[in-house]
């Protein structure tokens, strides 16, 4: 097997569930993820050898797929109308048969994708406040004050006890 | 040595980043058992999140990109190809979704919604201990996202302990839950499927009706004793269609 190949293979395993997870989460819809993960990956393969550090990779994949979903939205902004995005699938519970997971996931989706997608690159993909923000192009005290604010709406939405989160404190 | 930190602080930094610990926080945390608890409150939550957030991942999508050969080797040349097929099945979907829009086959939509409830995504919704729904702008947002409406709003559904936008057979529809008398009922608000007359229910302890609304139609579906009658009549008189 060639090494271009044994990379790629190797890359494609170990990216392959987070990156679907994270593309989910961006567009709610199963068959949507999963093309949206070939597709990264097929643009990966195509420039491999851009990639110097494999420590690397999985920010260098996000940001493909980010991109590839940006596209996909844009393309389906000029056929369909703005408030039929994101696609609205049953699937928002998939995989949960529990009550607490249910929960958890509805309340997530309650959130709007601005706050969502951060937390989700934070919690699912272990990226920090600053990949974060390089990645979505914002500062870092903005990653922060949506993650803060993500999560405080997410307490609420789980009706969690009131511990005062600081918002707008000095 | 770092600044000392206030509660505010810590609360505000571990709100964005429940795992950060700098010297300043670690010293606070030490004297402070409500920061503390904070800490582990956020803590929990995260861990929540993260187990939510992984959903599964298709069986054996890792293997199909890693092996797929073809998919790396001839570019995109499958993309069209599928394209074409998907159009064919598109359209005969689309062709069969249009005879069965105008003439629903009563046993097959009886059948649809039964097992839309029984579904292992969906069955939760129908458990015993749901909590209220209290937000009554969340159920009116839900049906507002499906086309419908209520008369006097969400209020006039009762005590509703589920309200979801799902998709059946290709069309967004309000999934609803409603404590009645016996039980949960559950009400699917149908607007792009007409019925000519009221379809009765009666599958798998499954038991209700799918009436006539205007141009589309409402299920209300129990496995419990409570009379579906009562909420038909309020139903159909107060659901409206907005799209």
């Amino acid at each position: 097997m060639g090494t271009h190949q044994h990379r790629f293979d190797m890359l494609a395993r170990a990216q392959t569930p987070g990156l679907y997870r994270y593309a989910y989460w961006l567009c709610r819809d199963r068959a949507l993820a999963e093309d949206l993960v070939q597709e990264t990956l097929l643009r990966a393969w195509r420039s491999l050898d851009s990639l110097r550090e494999e420590a690397a990779a999985r920010r260098w994949l996000i940001t493909i797929l980010r991109n590839e979903f940006m596209r996909e939205l844009s393309k389906r902004r000029d056929t369909v109308a703005i408030d039929d995005m994101p696609l609205v699938d049953h699937t928002a519970n998939v995989g949960g048969s529990d009550t607490d997971m249910f929960d958890v996931r509805r309340a997530l989706w309650k959130l709007t994708p601005e706050y969502r997608e951060p937390l989700a690159l934070q919690v699912l993909m272990g990226c920090t406040t600053q990949e974060i923000a390089d990645m979505l192009e914002l500062t870092q005290g903005t990653v922060l004050t949506r993650l803060h604010r993500a999560r405080n709406q997410l307490r609420e939405h789980l009706g969690l006890a009131g511990v005062a989160m600081g918002e707008g404190a000095a | 040595m770092s600044a000392p930190v206030t509660c505010l602080d810590v609360r505000r930094i571990i709100g964005a980043e429940p795992q950060r610990r700098d010297e300043a926080i670690a010293a606070h945390l030490k004297d402070c058992p409500g920061c503390a608890a904070f800490v582990r409150e956020m803590q929990a939550l995260d861990a929540r999140l993260e187990a939510a957030f992984k959903v599964p991942v298709p069986e054996g999508l890792e293997a199909r990109i890693a092996l797929d050969g073809s998919l790396k080797n001839h570019n995109r040349a499958w993309r069209p190809w599928l394209a074409t097929a998907a159009s064919v099945v598109m359209a005969t979907a689309l062709a069969t979704f249009a005879w069965h829009h105008d003439h629903p086959v009563d046993g097959a939509l009886a059948d649809a919604v039964v097992r839309h409830i029984r579904n292992p995504e969906e069955i939760v919704a129908i458990g015993p201990d749901r909590a209220l729904l209290h937000d009554a702008s969340y159920i009116e947002g839900v049906m507002h996202d499906a086309g419908a409406g209520m008369q006097g709003g969400a209020a006039g559904l009762g005590r509703v302990t589920y309200a979801q936008t799902c998709l059946f057979k290709g069309e967004r529809v309000a999934h609803l839950v409603v404590q009645g008398d016996n039980g949960p009922v559950t009400v699917m608000l149908l607007r792009h499927i007409h019925v000519d007359r009221a379809v009765p229910v009666d599958e798998d302890g499954f038991h209700g009706i799918i009436v006539p609304a205007g141009e589309g139609s409402i299920a209300i579906v129990t496995n419990n004793n409570t009379p579906v009658q009562p909420m038909e009549q309020e139903l159909t008189s107060k659901v409206e269609w907005t799209l």
